[in-house]
């Protein structure tokens, strides 16, 4: 298993990474070009 | 009111992407390469584990993005490749544009050497043709490596041939410009994404993986003590981006002047480095499987590089059940990465000269890729892989970073933040305020002066590898200079009318009062 500490930095990667991109996509498809 | 803004033809005759998700795909498959899947890992775990994606999101907001807001402003607000784009925004400055795009065209020439060798893998993945020493395949039967670099030998005909499919390939991807770039680019961008998840879910079902993963994510908190790993991160963003080589600038010109620009930047570099991130499950899990096969710890397998692309991860592969299929996919992914990097870095340099003499398109093509194919002939043999080491350490660590502190000081201090930022920010999805300003005037440029003093420093004292002066000064300097002076020369050759001044100020206007 993973250790506790590593498993916070993958959440915490994921959040920032596909959080952050899943937020600028709706972001972009709220406004319309 | 006029056409809309996406058709394909507007009046000033500029190419048009035909949509923006067409162009952002095209933008992240420039920025993802190989280097996503062979670098980044393995620098994450040199550089304190997990704790490493700190300072990794910190230069990916105050260096990564900033730039790429610059670059993606330059080119879209003046409709223009790079070097043209430079001189709307400051006379005299033309050259470093030219600049960046012999820079990216230096290392398209050897990078498409090592898409090269990922045609000969896919082929010797049929029958594992590496096995039983994967090392030893590489360096003394396919390479067939010399001594030195004076030791060229013959040419290896396996990988001249592959050069040919791969510059071929680039031809057919790029010659019919966005259209057909918009095209390829749904395949080269999603593919890998997939076949990266595939490697994911096999690795992590493999005896030995959670132990490689450890080695991965687990953090080392002291290690953001050490500035080494700060700049090994902003090293790590700057390098993955396409930053520099004026690739985003020629994409970016080819979007509607009135386009967003800040969202396109945030969603391009998350989307890179989160695939960066997935990547190194796959590294990781496949890595501590071949320790554990091997029973040793997997820092003492763990590589990065060419090392961990045709040696490590094939001893891997070769372990694994139907492992010709793996070897295959494998390098399947590794061409679909590496070659919308490649044809996007030939795209800046069909740019520009589009836009300097006005040359059929097709015809820039074919002689783009017969000088870079002639280009790359001296790295498929016996001496090749010095001088490709050598060239990568020079381009990257001299020519492309000291392109990034020029843009930061032209676009920066001799245009004005305040100035730029009125471009982009009103047809943005949101507006970037001082933190792009204290970036651009501040942060990236000392971190980039560091990294060049720290680098030059190093390269004065030691030779670098330990290669002969001789071979550094040709392959290395030299080619610098080269690209310097051959960016002064070709500006010189534009030089423009006083007719050409006219029409471009006023271009140059119209694109500040947008």
């Amino acid at each position: 298993m993973l250790s506790l500490s590593a498993i916070l930095m993958l959440v915490f990667g994921c959040l920032v990474l596909y959080g952050g991109l899943a937020w600028c996509i709706i972001l972009a498809c709220r406004r319309r070009d | 009111m006029g056409r809309d803004r996406w058709s394909s033809r507007p009046a000033m005759g500029r190419d048009r992407w035909s949509s923006r998700p067409i162009f952002i795909i095209a933008a992240i498959g420039s920025a993802v390469g190989l280097g996503n899947i062979w670098r980044f890992p393995y620098v994450c775990y040199e550089n304190g584990g997990g704790a490493f994606l700190i300072p990794y999101f910190v230069a990916l907001f105050t260096a990564g993005i900033p730039l790429m807001i610059l670059e993606y402003g330059l080119g879209q607000r003046m409709q223009a490749g790079a070097p043209l784009a430079f001189w709307k925004i400051r006379k005299g400055w033309e050259w470093l544009g030219w600049w960046a795009i012999l820079t990216g065209f230096g290392i398209v020439i050897y990078y498409a050497v090592i898409m090269a060798w990922c045609f000969c893998y896919l082929a010797y993945s049929l029958k594992l043709s590496w096995q039983p020493d994967t090392a030893s395949f590489f360096f003394q039967r396919f390479l067939q490596s010399g001594e030195g670099p004076g030791q060229l030998g013959g040419l290896r005909w396996p990988i001249l041939v592959g050069l040919a499919l791969t510059w071929i390939s680039i031809y057919f991807a790029i010659f019919k410009g966005v259209k057909s770039v918009g095209k390829v680019v749904m395949v080269t961008v999603p593919l890998p994404v997939i076949l990266i998840g595939v490697f994911v879910v096999r690795g992590l079902t493999l005896p030995g993986a959670i132990e490689g993963l450890r080695f991965y994510l687990t953090p080392d908190f002291g290690q953001l003590l050490n500035p080494r790993v700060w700049l090994a991160a902003y090293g790590q963003v700057f390098f993955t981006l396409s930053l520099g080589f004026g690739v985003l600038i020629a994409y970016s010109s080819y979007l509607p002047k009135t386009s967003d620009v800040n969202n396109n930047a945030f969603i391009t570099s998350l989307a890179d480095a989160g695939i960066s991130f997935f990547a190194g499950f796959a590294v990781f899990s496949t890595i501590g499987y071949l320790a554990f096969q091997n029973s040793q710890p997997v820092s003492e397998v763990i590589t990065q590089g060419i090392g961990l692309a045709f040696i490590a991860y094939p001893t891997a592969i070769s372990l694994l059940p139907l492992a010709p299929v793996f070897g295959i996919l494998f390098f399947i992914l590794l061409l679909t990465l590496g070659i919308d990097s490649a044809f996007s870095l030939v795209e800046a340099g069909v740019a520009g000269i589009e836009d300097e003499w006005h040359i059929p398109r097709r015809y820039i093509v074919i002689g783009i890729c017969l000088l870079a194919f002639i280009g790359g002939i001296v790295f498929t043999t016996r001496a090749g892989l010095y001088w490709l080491d050598i060239a990568d350490h020079f381009l990257t660590n001299f020519g492309l970073a000291t392109v990034g502190l020029l843009e930061c000081i032209v676009v920066g201090y001799l245009y004005g933040t305040r100035r730029f930022r009125s471009l982009v920010n009103p047809h943005s999805d949101f507006r970037v305020g001082i933190w792009w300003d204290v970036c651009i005037l501040v942060i990236t440029p000392l971190i980039l002066v560091i990294s060049l003093g720290r680098i030059a420093w190093e390269r004065f004292r030691v030779p670098y590898e330990g290669y002969p002066q001789w071979a550094l000064a040709l392959g290395g300097w030299g080619l610098v200079l080269a690209c310097v002076i051959l960016a002064i020369i070709l500006m010189v050759g534009s030089r423009r009318s006083p007719g050409d001044l006219e029409a471009a100020a006023r271009t140059g206007s119209e694109s500040e009062s947008d």
